[in-house]
């Protein structure tokens, strides 16, 4: 039997993915935002808990995002940029996970989470056509589901709803709310909305502020029938917190017997010499060009998925 | 005993689930952008084919079970246990009791090829071949042209299940039944 060397694409599909990547492209020209090329290999990588690098056999890293690089062309004095190429992250695969997927993240300088939201809605529109987005915050999206504060109950309330779910894990507060947030989404039946304001123990790289008393991370995520599609952080532009915030991540990576991860000394200089207000999203392309052709997986927008590379 | 780690799953793999054996029917790789990796999975118990679902932390272990299924002929009922031997030239006998046999002891009789699942070798569900011939037992004469009833009456057959049979069905005709779905098909063109 000869190996399997065809593409795991029709053809048809990749003749429209094409259309699609004219349609951001010509988006973004029109708004006078430029395009940029960093690099796919880094010497660093992120510390991030739960995302993981494919590391090389020199040491160097495949890129999670190209977030690095661009904020320090940022912090060189870019103005508003975007990026759509490859990204890779190490063990994802599955229905809409491929282990290398198709990136397109962009940054506004001087925009609000809120404004960024209405540009992404805007791009979304383009290529799926239009329709509504509702907003919720990640404590009512929770408790629409749950009927539960995921602020004010206690580690033992949340897991006693989490397990009733059908969640085996015993895990940390963080990691139950995980997985309540997904069970949540697999079963909203809104086709397109933004959660906003996550707690801020997932803050990632967003500015954390206090809203009704509790700290959440001025964060975003866009899901579409069931699909996460966007996430979207303003963008933290203290270098101290961003030092802060990558030695929690080692801490926690090393406490959880996780590959440990170096601080990028290049990204934290960059913010430290001067980093400008801004919000950036990331957008996962492949899903966006799978849910406008109506495809069944990742594996049929992509020229060769994994199992066919 | 073996383990499957998650990212080991596929659909058909037999695992121990709160103690009893489950066939894995899907599982889907489910990860939040910044949050930790799942496997969702669902599972059907095969002692009660109740489906659950579960979801895991990727990585995580699961214990395999011991299960096996074979083609086997029921032998005889002796009144307290059925007896079941394997079609495939190893004679081994196995014999279990009713609440195993379950909705299958309504529609084998003896000599029928039936599909039997084995759990750290005994068994633990019994299914009957998907047609079966029975002959009717008791039925009421029908009367043609009395449709009141709509056009069927209940028959019970030598087994004891009872079925909707057309009006012209008498006793000892020999019927073919739809083990699935409880129905009458027909009536045997064998015998």
């Amino acid at each position: 039997m000869s190996p399997r060397w065809q593409p795991s694409a029709p053809i048809e599909n990749l003749q429209q993915r094409s259309e699609i990547l004219w349609t951001v492209r010509e988006f973004f020209r029109h708004r006078g935002i430029c395009e940029v090329q960093t690099p796919v290999v880094g010497s660093n990588t992120v510390t991030d808990l739960n995302i993981e690098s494919v590391r090389l056999a020199n040491g160097n890293f495949l890129q999670t995002s190209p977030e690095y690089f661009l904020k320090r062309l940022l912090a060189a004095g870019m103005p508003s940029c975007y990026q759509l190429g490859p990204v890779f992250r190490e063990g994802e695969a599955g229905q809409w996970h491929n282990p290398e997927f198709t990136m397109l993240e962009w940054y506004r300088l001087g925009f609000s989470t809120s404004e960024l939201r209405q540009e992404l809605k805007e791009l979304v529109e383009l290529v799926l056509g239009p329709s509504d987005v509702i907003e919720y915050t990640f404590r009512d999206f929770l408790f629409n589901e749950f009927h539960l504060d995921c602020f004010e109950q206690s580690d033992e309330e949340l897991h006693k709803v989490a397990r009733a779910k059908g969640y085996s894990a015993d895990d940390r507060r963080t990691d139950v709310l995980d997985f309540l947030y997904s069970f949540a989404i697999s079963r909203s039946k809104d086709s397109r909305f933004f959660v906003v304001d996550f707690p801020s123990d997932s803050c990632a790289l967003a500015e954390v502020r206090k809203l009704d008393g509790n700290l959440v991370a001025d964060r975003f995520e866009l899901i579409i029938d069931g699909l996460e599609i966007a996430n979207g952080y303003n963008e933290l532009c203290d270098p101290i917190e961003l030092n802060h915030r990558m030695e929690r991540d080692q801490a926690l990576r090393s406490q959880l017997n996780r590959l440990l991860i170096e601080k990028d000394g290049r990204l934290l200089a960059a913010i430290e010499a001067g980093f400008p207000q801004c919000s950036g999203v990331a957008v996962g392309l492949d899903r966006l060009v799978g849910l406008s052709l109506g495809a069944e997986g990742i594996h049929r927008v992509l020229a060769f998925a994994e199992h066919h590379i | 005993m073996a383990t499957y780690s998650t990212n080991e799953f596929r659909p058909g793999l037999k695992v121990l689930l709160e103690g009893e054996p489950c066939v894995l029917l899907e599982a889907e790789f489910v990860k939040p952008g910044k949050g930790q990796a799942f496997t969702r999975a669902k599972f059907k118990n095969l002692v009660t084919g109740r489906v659950w679902e579960r979801t895991l932390r990727s990585g995580e272990t699961m214990e395999a079970a011991d299960v096996s299924e074979y083609e086997m002929e029921y032998l005889y009922n002796d009144g307290y246990q059925w007896h079941f031997m394997r079609t495939d030239e190893s004679f081994e006998q196995f014999a279990t009791d009713e609440k195993i046999v379950g909705d299958a002891k309504q529609w084998i009789t003896e000599q029928d090829r039936c599909q039997v699942t084995l759990w750290n070798n005994a068994p633990i569900s019994v299914s009957p071949p998907n047609f079966v011939n029975l002959a009717v037992k008791e039925t009421d004469a029908g009367v043609r042209g009395d449709t009141a009833q709509g056009g069927s009456k209940p028959a019970i057959l030598t087994t004891g299940a009872t079925v909707r049979v057309p009006l012209f069905i008498e006793e000892g005709d020999v019927l073919r039944i739809d083990t699935r779905t409880g129905q009458y098909v027909g009536r045997s063109k064998e015998t």
